[in-house]
């Protein structure tokens, strides 16, 4: 680990991302957002550290196909498509990958206050998200993020996904119900300009309640995000994300999407075989 | 009419002790007396004589003729619920204003019949939900005032606290019985939000999406009721709405049970919270505003205002809260909701 790492962030990360203020003496240093353009470039620069590739990159399967041939750890956060988990199954460089949402303040303390004295076993999770429209709206990431992160409070595998989606005034809604033995999720993801953009969380278990709610959400979890793997890459914390739970994202926004074309729950097994 | 409004109680049972109060202390209501058939239970019986104890009131075992009596104007029906309907399709043939609890059937038939009978008379026929907090009708005058611009999206939470948990004890058997209650908490509460969203965006669901089942109390397991219902709606308007609405075992808030209700239009989100008086529009353009539209008082009274509301209407011939027209499409919905929790599929209203 180089004493001043760079970890180049690729995509529509937001203009003003910086790291929290304990790393601001570190990474001031370093250029931090790049081009898609200038990614050849860092991957040839010694000082580059590893890479995070942003959920909405159109392009981003070869975008990481590039970075694992030069040999550079990888954050690909968000749901995967098909081909970039069959990329990454044969990858030699493990990347860390996930939901992003895991990394939000609201997230990580609901996983805190989670326990047998506290919650008792998990029996609802309402997590509601509001953002502004986005042109991935079409690839159902933020809902199946939201909705991995909700399945990863639960113990089970889930049974089935069902998903309604209505448009409205420059406004997108989809709902979406995950179904598991013991559990319900309900997930609403609400694009919509008049806003304000937020995600609430609710989780009711068997003894207790909790309520999380992080204000702009879509805006500042890239920024959680990017803290959590600099904290991971420094040695200082476990990673939230795994490989195993970027694929049920990957799964879960398949069964949206299945879902809201044929309008009808879609069993979990269905996915698991067709996926 | 009398100066004030005549007011019998159809059966002390039930719900009926939460209400009396409201009717014992209205400025414009008379309490007249107690009135319940002959064959229910001696335990019935013994609490009807408490609560007409406890308000000064005479007890009488002969309905019929209670409700045949010149000095009774109108008759609130509040026993157990598979009783709502009967008792108040007898009010209305008595020609008596009805102000009816929730649910006003605990089956399909039995709502349709009571909504044909209110339809028919010319008397003020009311129902009662959870729709008198200040917080939901200053959110109402604010979606009227069309202050959330267009409304996009409806999301509505009622999941009271108080469930037993694991706890079981068969005298409680009665008060969970499908017998006496129709159904599980989706009968019982399904309404309180679906009525919410009614009475404040005007808006009811075309068609909807339900899974149920018992999450958290043991009587709901040994019952096979459910304690927990989610429902998606297809709106009138082409939006989507969520609900979740339920019985936990958590001691969310500091109330037994609280709903929740949140609007989402083009201009921003409005939030109406039983726990504050207050409801609250928050938007994003441009920048981040919040408006907050106060109450005068921080009743949580939803019942009372829902009381004040009935003795209004019959004393102005003005249009109720809840009536016929919002009975049907409320309770038309819980059923739907059933069929799509048996079936699994979407199921349209109407």
């Amino acid at each position: 680990m180089p004493d001043s790492p760079w970890v180049a962030l690729v995509g529509p990360f937001p203009a003003e991302l910086r790291p929290s203020s304990r790393w601001r003496d570190r990474y001031q240093r370093s250029p931090i957002t790049i081009p898609v353009e200038s990614l050849a470039e860092a991957l040839a620069a010694p000082t580059l550290d590893s890479v995070i590739l942003h959920w909405n990159l159109p392009e981003r399967l070869s975008l990481a196909q590039r970075v694992l041939k030069a040999n550079r750890p990888l954050c690909l956060p968000g749901p995967l498509t098909l081909e970039e988990a069959q990329l990454l199954q044969f990858s030699s460089c493990p990347p860390l990958l996930g939901g992003p949402s895991s990394a939000l303040p609201a997230v990580r303390a609901m996983r805190l206050a989670l326990g047998e004295e506290s919650t008792g076993p998990v029996r609802y999770i309402a997590v509601r998200r509001l953002t502004q429209p986005a042109p991935a709206a079409q690839h159902y990431a933020p809902l199946a993020d939201a909705l991995q992160t909700a399945s990863s409070f639960i113990d089970e595998d889930p049974e089935w996904v069902f998903a309604q989606s209505a448009e409205r005034a420059e406004t997108t809604t989809i709902i979406a119900n995950l179904h598991f033995p013991s559990a319900e999720v309900m997930a609403s993801w609400v694009q919509t300009p008049g806003g304000p953009a937020h995600d609430d969380w609710l989780l009711y278990g068997t003894k207790g309640m909790v309520q999380q709610r992080d204000e702009n959400a879509d805006h500042t979890m890239a920024a959680h995000l990017f803290d959590h793997w600099l904290s991971v890459r420094g040695g200082r914390d476990e990673p939230l994300l795994c490989a195993e739970q970027a694929v049920t994202a990957t799964r879960l926004a398949q069964a949206v999407a299945r879902s809201l074309q044929e309008r009808r729950r879609v069993a979990w097994q269905e996915v698991k075989e067709r996926g | 009419m009398a100066e004030k409004l005549r007011i019998g109680l159809a059966s002390g049972i039930r719900h009926q002790d939460d209400y009396a109060p409201f009717f014992a202390r209205h400025p414009d209501v008379t309490l007249v007396g107690i009135a319940d058939d002959a064959d229910i239970s001696d335990e019935y019986h013994a609490l009807n004589r408490d609560l007409a104890a406890q308000f000064a009131l005479d007890y009488t075992t002969d309905l019929d003729a209670f409700l045949a009596r010149d000095d009774v104007d109108a008759v609130c029906v509040a026993p157990e619920y598979a009783r709502h309907t009967p008792l108040a399709l007898r009010a209305l043939a008595a020609d008596k204003h009805v102000l009816v609890d929730k649910p006003i059937g605990i089956t399909l038939e039995q709502c349709d019949a009571l909504i044909a009978a209110a339809r028919r008379t010319t008397r003020t026929f009311a129902w009662i939900a959870r729709i008198g907090h200040p917080s939901l009708q200053r959110a109402r005058d604010a979606v009227s005032a069309g202050d959330l611009g267009e409304i996009v999206n409806v999301n509505a939470h009622f999941l009271a606290t108080y469930g037993n948990g694991e706890k079981w004890d068969e005298e409680e058997r009665a008060f969970f019985d499908p017998v006496v209650n129709g159904g599980g908490e989706l009968l019982n509460f399904g309404l309180y939000p679906l009525t919410a969203i009614l009475n404040v965006t005007g808006l009811a669901p075309t068609a909807v999406h339900c899974v149920k089942g018992a999450y958290y109390n043991r009587p709901h397991r040994e019952l096979d009721l459910e304690d927990m219902a989610l429902l998606n709606c297809e709106m009138e308007s082409g939006i989507l709405a969520s609900i979740c609405v339920g019985r936990a075992h958590v001691p969310g808030n500091l109330h037994n049970s609280d709903l929740w209700l949140e609007v989402t239009g083009t201009q921003g989100t409005l939030i109406a919270d039983e726990l504050v008086p207050d409801a609250v529009l928050t938007g994003a353009t441009p920048g981040y505003v919040e408006r907050r539209y106060r109450s005068p008082h921080a009743s949580s009274g939803h019942f009372e205002a829902v009381i004040d509301n009935f003795v209004w209407a019959v004393q102005t011939g003005g249009q109720p809260f809840l009536g016929a027209d919002e009975a049907e499409k409320v309770m038309h919905t819980v059923f739907a909701a059933y069929d799509s929790a048996a079936t699994g599929e979407i199921v349209k209203i109407g």
